[in-house]
Formats: structure tokens, C-alpha cells, sequence
């Protein structure tokens, strides 16, 4: 499990606490969104085993507070890295990550078609990952796999044009920082090495119908 | 009572008899059992009962009288005295609850409460380590949960001295088995250790500061606890550089890994030093250090540190012991009641003659009755020009409960003739015993090589190494060999002494086998296939595999004193990059005389040379190096031993 620092948890629940109020009193949920892209983490040496990861995405969307427009994002990626060939052992790993961000987008209509969101997002992020390895001729056959959640804080912005009849479509980005820890998985568990936490995304989205 | 007393005898009752007969037997004799053993019996709280429970080389700290005559030191070889301590009336003493009252940490403020004058200084298990003023023993022997008080044992390096070479190197100094080894290749490949970090646990590290930045890495950690489970020890261990030789071969085999180097004298030191490592991640231990206080089956408190150890996923790599030819052991056998051991039928002594076997001698001795064994005592005896000079029971005496007895002697001229004998002081019961030279001098008539592994090597989990000379490829004479006493086939690899270092010219021993073997192992780890957002690292039984998959298995001494073979990284059959050439010729069969075979082809480097009887047994094995201009000659004589070697 990665162990490392983490953004406050109860940052969260006070931003929550905080949006409470006048949120229950005028604050209603749009259509939601679909989305595609790609991810990419900021830590260079997991970028070398997963560059870009595919990533699915879930939105939900409030309205009714004036400018501000609450959002739930629900993400998926995953990936996999298989070296057949390796120096001494043939190994494989796979990663799944499962991003939740609550955004708090300022949202500004630029004329009829195009609208922006940007402001801050807030995430905590599940993964897990699994880790095999091959020495035939030492009989190993060895296996392992860790979870750990993070705590990010970050950006997002977003830009998007209504379709007429086929919804909006909109281009999203976001950009996530964490504090975190590489963990030892097997071995000695004490053991952690600093990783340079965060990752960027992109992505693609529809709302089919309504505004986004 | 006299009333009752009477009654009983008037009316007759055997029973009655019996049972105040029973109670007197127990009264008198409860006193000197450790509670674990007598069961309920508890030790009187009589002036006297304190003294039945503190080692009594303490008590002639505290009521000075003549050592035994012929005697060297208090401590013996086995046990810690700090003089310094001494001096300012005070010792160090490890006191042992027996597990009856707790963990010892739980008894700490009580112990603290009833001797004033203690500091507490840390624990391992039932043990706990104090110092206090010797005036304070009395208070300490009458404490309640107090088994047994006696000096820390410790630990003993594995070093062995050669002579330093004619034409001392300069410039950075490589150990030769780095080489020899395969480590260089995995360099090549950009593997060095990186992300991974040793430690290695020692008791001295002197003259570090000569060679801080060029043989030892910048950032290298150093803690001690050295007589000082704080941490805040002498990191010299009082002058001793041996250490630093060994950490500079872990650095040769693996420049990238981050060393982390402690120093400790006790095992309560050696506990809290592997928490230190512990916590910092340490991956790899580098240990050459024997250890003799315990019953080399891969129990005790030492070997139950290492074997934490390794079940934490720290490797623990430990030097086998130098005992090989200086070590003897046996069932007690006693023909003829005298008490004394026979060694041979007639024979109760092992003889040295005049000028033979060295000016002093060093004996450790145990038996098979870990930890406890007051109803059964075998001691060390050294007779000298025929007459009884000292005794280890003169030292340790009826109340020491251990099994295990030790003695230093010294000639009293250099012609004297010395006998030494193993009796039975106390008992009546068999036992398997073993007795181990300590002063550098081999054991002679009756050694026997197989069992001499030393403490920790004896644990099945931790990677034991013997050693072999790296530019012959022989076994060292001395190189201690198993099994240990569970039978567990040790040790697993042997790897290359007689390598030069910065620190001593020509290191030598299983003392510089050992960290060729925890920097090999810094490498392996290096090379497991990455994790992404987790290490994951090889197991430690996943290494034991993967050294065992590497290691080198030909030659008739390698299956005898290593299990696995000669030390050596695996190299995956793609990347190897060995060429071998083979030469068949013909010589008179069965050979009466040594063969001599020169070699006038002149290569760079180092080579294996093995020579193979013609159904395919190995006959010589040596690691030449071969310059230009140089010719060599291996000897085969025909008195070899082998087996048929596979893939011939």
C-alpha cells in the first residue's frame, strides 16, 4: 500500500460541508457527460513502464449556483507492460486506476456555442497493480500485486460547443498533483522511495442531450 | 514442628518419611534452578541465594580473589568485560528472565525500582541489557524475575591474517572477486545497485574517514551501537577497521547501492541495529560475524535476530565461520567412567606437543541441552607437562546454568606439553558436544570439519558463505562447514577470499567471502523486473534461488564445503559470453607422480582452468591470471577425489 502523504481529507469534507447549504437549497443535476482520452503520470520512471493510458469518464454535473457548477467525475485507465525478453526474468504488470474528482468549476458562457469551465478539482484515486515474474531456470514463478489510494489536488478546465440536437461536446483537461510514496510491495515494507506524484489528463466529452 | 515430627515417627508413617524427606530435597536445591526448570520451585531470598544468580566472573569483580591460575582475562572468548566500565565500578551485564515473568521490557521498571544505580540499555527477548554498580549486585541477584545475570556474549569477527603483497596497489582498489563473480558484467549492463540498500553489521569501522568518498560512497549512512542500543555508540568499536573492509567489498560488487553501516558488540546491540536497518529500508544484510552462545541449530536469540530478519524481507547474509580446521565434535563417550571424553578408543586428550599449537588457546565448548542445563555440566580442562592447570569450571562454576562452558589459557613456557580434555563435571547423562579453537591456531588430532558452522550461518533462512581462494580456487582449509545441528545442509555458496581492499592488503576469510555474496544480491534485487507505483522486489527466498541458479558447481572440494557451489551471478545462457576451449591429451594411467601442465598461451585476465579425467571427473580447478609474457603450471596430483562432472 502507498503509504505517502496525502491531501487532507478533511479539506474535502469542509469544501463538502461548505457547498452544503446553498447548494441543498438551489443546486440541480444536469445530463450527464461521457468522455474518452488519455492519461499520463508526471513520475518519469511509471511513465516508462505506462506512457499513455487510455481513460474512460463518467460525469455528473449541478446547476443553479450562479456561475458555479459542482461535478462529479467518475474515471477509469488501465494499462499493462509486458517484457518477454528481460535480463533475467520474462515479467509482465498491470495497473488499474480509478480517479473520483469533485471539480468546482467556474463556468462562463462565451456566446450561444461555446462555453468554459476552469477551477480547481479534487481527487481520490484507487489503484491497484500487479506484478509477475519468470525464472524458469531458478524455478520462479513469482507474483504480486499492491493497492494504494491517493489524495490529489488539481486543476481542470474545460471548453465546450453545443451540437444543436446532438448535445455538446467539449474537450476537457486536467492537471493533478499527490504526494506520494513508491511502497515496497515484497520485501522489506519499511522501504519507500520518493515518486514524483500527479498526472495529466485529456480528454474528449459528449453530453448527449441538454447542456453540459 | 518437633511435636508433629514425632507423631509421625511414633505412628510409623513411610509416607509421612518420604514426604519430609522429598520436602528437604527440594528446599535445598531449589536455590540454584532457573524457575523454567524446577517448574514452581522459586529461589530462596536467603544473603547468600543472590550469588547463585550472577555470572561469577562478576562476582570477582565485586569480591576480588585470585583468577584461576594459567587464566587469561575475565571475559573469555565468548563474553564482553568492558574495562572501562570496570575501572569507574561499574558492568554490563545481560540480565535473562527465562520468559517465566514476561517479556524482559515488561520487567524494566521493576528492575529499575530494585537496583538504583541501572541503566536499562535495551532488550531482545528474555534477555535485557544493564549496567549498574557492582555494588548493586546483591540488589540485582535478589530480584524476583531474575533467572540469571551474566556477561554479554559477543560476537567474534571472521577474519583470517595474510601477509600483504610485496607491490601494494594505489588508486582505486578492487576487490578481485568482483571480477570473478560476474559483477563486472552486470555493471556493463548498467546494474550496480542503484535504489538498493545493505547493510553491514560489524564491529568496528575504523579509518573510515581515509577512504570516505573514494573505496566508500558519500552517502553512506553510519550509525553505532556499539555497547550502545541507543545508537550512540563508538563507530570504531574501539579501533577495529574490520568492518570497513568489508563494506568497501559490498560497495566494489554493487557502487550504486547505498550502504548503511552499524556497529555492535552484544545482542542486544545486534537487535536493536536490525530495527535501525529495519526501518530504513534495508533490503540486504552483510554479517561477518560468528557467534558461539547458542546451540547451532538455527535457534537462540541471535539466530532468532536473523531469522526475524529475514522474515521482514531483509536477506540476511552471514560468513560461515573459519572453524573448519579448528573445531571438533562429538557424542561424550566414557568408557571407563573416568568422566573424561574419549575422542578416540583410549584416548582422552587432544594433544599438543612441545611447541606445538600455539602460545594460547581459545575453547568455546556446548552441549545438546539449549538453554538450560544445570543437571548436566561438561567443562574444558587444559592440563600442562602432565598436571591439571585450569579447569572452565573453576570459572563458571555449580551455579551457571548454560550449556555452554569457555576457557583462554596460556603457556606457561613455550616448551610446555598441553592436554585438552572434556569432562563431565556434573550429571551422569549423555550429550552431543562441540568445541571450537578460537585463537587462530587449528584444532589438530580429532577435528572434525563437518558441523562447524557458525551462529547465525546455522539458520536454514539465512545465505551462509565459506570461502575459497580467489586466485587458486581452492577451498580454504579453515572454511567452517555444515550441516548445522537440525542437519540442514550449510553452507550454500562459497565465495572469494584472499582480495585486496583499501583497508587490509590481502583480506582473507569468510569474513570477505561474505559481502561478495550481499553485494551480489544488491545487484539481483536491482535487476528484478520493475514495478511502477510499487517495488516489487525478489523475496528472500527468491534470491536464495536465483544465487542458487548461478552458482558455479564443479570441483570435488566445492560439494563439500559449499551446497550450492562457488559464488557466482546467474547469467542468463543469451548473454554469456564465456569462451571455452577444451584440450584432450593422454597421459600413463594410473599416474604415480604429479602431472605438471604449463600453460605458454598468454591471455589477459583472469581464466578458469579446469582439468577433467577422461570420464569426465574434475581433477583441478584454478583461476589464473595469465598476462602476457607469463606461463603457468597447475600441479594434478593423483591422489584427487571426484565425481563425474555433468554435461561433459
Amino acid at each position: 500500500m502507498t503509504s505517502g502523504k496525502r491531501t487532507p481529507l478533511c479539506l474535502l469534507i469542509l469544501l463538502a460541508l461548505a457547498l452544503a447549504g446553498p447548494a441543498r437549497a438551489s443546486l440541480k443535476v444536469g445530463p450527464p457527460s461521457i468522455g474518452t482520452g488519455i492519461l499520463r503520470f508526471h513520475d518519469a520512471d511509471l511513465r516508462s513502464l505506462y506512457d499513455r493510458l487510455p481513460q474512460l469518464v463518467f460525469i455528473l454535473r449541478g446547476h443553479g449556483l450562479s456561475q458555479i457548477s459542482p461535478t462529479l467525475a467518475v474515471a477509469c485507465s488501465w494499462a499493462s507492460h509486458r517484457d518477454p525478453d528481460g535480463f533475467l526474468a520474462a515479467s509482465e504488470t498491470q495497473v488499474l486506476f480509478l480517479p473520483v474528482m469533485l471539480q468546482i468549476p467556474w463556468e462562463q458562457h462565451l456566446n450561444g456555442t461555446w462555453m468554459i469551465r476552469v477551477g480547481p478539482q479534487f481527487t481520490w484515486a484507487g489503484l491497484r497493480e500487479e506484478w509477475n515474474a519468470t525464472v524458469s531456470e531458478a524455478q520462479i514463478d513469482a507474483t504480486g500485486h499492491s493497492t494504494a489510494s491517493w489524495l490529489a489536488a488539481g486543476v481542470m478546465g474545460e471548453l465546450w460547443a453545443r451540437l444543436g440536437g446532438a448535445g455538446s461536446v467539449g474537450l476537457a483537461a486536467d492537471w493533478n498533483w499527490t504526494s506520494a510514496d513508491r511502497a515496497t510491495a515484497r520485501g522489506n515494507r519499511e522501504r519507500e522511495t520518493p515518486m514524483e506524484g500527479g498526472w495529466s489528463g485529456l480528454r474528449l466529452c459528449w453530453t448527449p442531450f441538454g447542456r453540459p | 514442628m518437633r511435636a508433629f515430627a514425632r507423631r509421625v515417627l511414633l505412628a510409623g508413617s513411610r509416607p509421612a518419611l518420604l514426604w519430609l524427606a522429598g520436602a528437604a530435597f527440594l528446599l535445598a536445591n531449589a536455590a540454584s534452578l532457573p524457575a523454567n526448570e524446577a517448574g514452581a520451585a522459586q529461589p530462596e531470598r536467603s544473603a547468600s541465594a543472590w550469588t547463585t544468580r550472577i555470572d561469577p566472573r562478576a562476582l570477582r569483580l565485586y569480591q576480588p580473589s585470585a583468577q584461576p591460575q594459567g587464566a587469561r582475562g575475565a571475559g573469555g572468548p565468548g563474553f564482553d568485560l568492558d574495562d572501562r566500565l570496570a575501572q569507574m565500578g561499574r558492568i554490563r551485564l545481560m540480565i535473562d528472565t527465562g520468559g517465566n515473568c514476561g517479556d524482559a521490557q515488561a520487567l524494566r521498571e521493576e528492575f529499575l525500582r530494585g537496583v538504583p544505580s541501572a541503566r536499562w540499555e535495551g532488550h531482545v527477548g528474555p534477555w535485557a541489557q544493564i549496567t549498574l554498580d557492582l555494588a548493586e549486585l546483591p540488589a540485582l541477584g535478589g530480584m524476583p524475575c531474575l533467572t540469571f545475570a551474566m556477561l554479554p556474549p559477543k560476537g567474534i569477527s571472521l577474519a583470517e591474517p595474510h601477509p600483504s603483497p610485496a607491490d601494494p596497489r594505489s588508486g582505486a582498489i578492487v576487490s578481485q572477486g568482483t571480477g570473478e563473480i560476474g559483477a563486472q558484467r552486470y555493471h556493463q549492463r548498467g546494474l550496480d545497485g542503484q535504489g538498493i540498500r545493505v547493510g553491514v553489521v560489524d564491529l568496528g569501522f575504523a579509518n573510515l574517514a581515509q577512504i570516505w568518498g573514494t573505496e566508500i560512497p558519500v552517502d553512506t549512512e553510519t550509525r553505532s551501537f556499539y555497547q550502545s542500543p541507543a545508537g550512540e555508540g563508538d563507530l570504531t568499536g574501539g579501533g577495529d577497521d574490520h568492518g570497513t573492509a568489508c563494506a568497501e567489498i559490498v560497495h566494489d560488487v554493487a557502487p550504486g547501492a547505498q550502504l548503511y553501516l552499524v556497529n555492535i558488540f552484544t545482542p542486544v546491540d545486534l537487535a536493536a541495529a536490525v530495527d535501525w536497518l529495519r526501518g530504513e529500508g534495508v533490503s540486504v544484510i552483510s554479517h561477518s560475524i560468528g557467534w558461539f552462545f547458542g546451540p547451532g541449530d538455527g535457534t537462540g536469540t541471535v539466530s532468532d535476530i536473523a531469522r526475524g530478519a529475514c522474515e521482514d524481507g531483509m536477506l540476511w547474509v552471514n560468513a560461515a565461520g573459519n572453524q573448519a580446521d579448528a573445531y571438533w565434535e562429538g557424542d561424550f563417550q566414557d568408557a571407563d567412567t573416568d568422566g573424561l571424553n574419549e575422542f578416540a578408543v583410549g584416548d582422552e586428550s587432544i594433544h599438543y606437543a612441545a611447541g606445538e599449537g600455539g602460545s594460547g588457546f581459545d575453547f568455546i565448548l556446548t552441549w545438546d541441552r539449549w538453554p538450560y542445563s544445570t543437571a548436566l555440566t561438561f567443562a574444558v580442562e587444559i592440563w600442562e607437562d602432565g598436571a591439571r592447570a585450569i579447569s572452565s569450571d573453576d570459572l563458571y562454576g555449580a551455579t551457571w546454568p548454560y550449556a555452554y562452558h569457555d576457557i583462554s589459557f596460556s603457556r606457561s613456557h613455550p616448551a610446555s606439553v598441553v592436554d585438552v580434555r572434556l569432562r563431565r563435571v556434573r550429571g551422569t547423562e549423555e550429550a552431543h558436544l562441540r568445541l571450537f579453537r578460537l585463537d587462530g591456531h587449528p584444532i589438530g588430532e580429532h577435528g572434525t570439519a563437518q558441523g562447524s558452522i557458525v551462529i547465525p550461518a546455522d539458520v536454514p533462512e539465512v545465505l551462509a558463505v565459506g570461502a575459497y581462494r580467489v586466485l587458486e580456487g581452492s577451498l580454504e582449509d579453515f572454511s567452517s562447514q555444515g550441516p548445522n545441528q537440525a542437519g540442514v545442509p550449510k553452507p550454500e555458496l562459497c565465495g572469494p577470499d584472499r582480495v585486496q581492499t583499501a583497508t587490509i592488503a590481502t583480506f582473507g576469510g569468510t569474513s570477505a567471502a561474505c559481502p561478495h555474496a550481499a553485494g551480489a544480491a544488491a545487484l539481483l534485487l536491482e535487476a528484478a523486473p520493475p514495478g511502477g507505483f510499487f517495488d516489487f522486489h525478489w523475496t528472500v527466498d527468491e534470491l536464495r534461488r536465483l544465487l542458487a541458479w548461478g552458482a558455479e558447481t564443479e570441483g570435488p572440494e566445492v560439494s563439500d564445503g559449499c551446497v550450492w557451489g562457488l559464488l557466482r551471478l546467474p547469467e542468463p545462457d543469451s548473454a554469456a559470453e564465456t569462451t571455452r576451449v577444451e584440450l584432450v591429451f593422454r597421459v600413463p594411467s594410473p599416474s604415480r607422480a604429479p602431472l605438471r601442465i604449463e600453460f605458454t598461451r598468454t591471455l589477459p585476465g583472469l581464466h578458469h582452468i579446469r582439468l577433467h579425467d577422461l570420464e569426465g571427473r574434475s581433477i583441478a580447478t584454478t583461476v589464473l591470471s595469465l598476462p602476457p609474457s607469463h606461463a603457468e603450471e597447475i600441479l594434478w596430483s593423483p591422489s584427487f577425489s571426484g565425481r563425474p562432472a555433468t554435461g561433459w
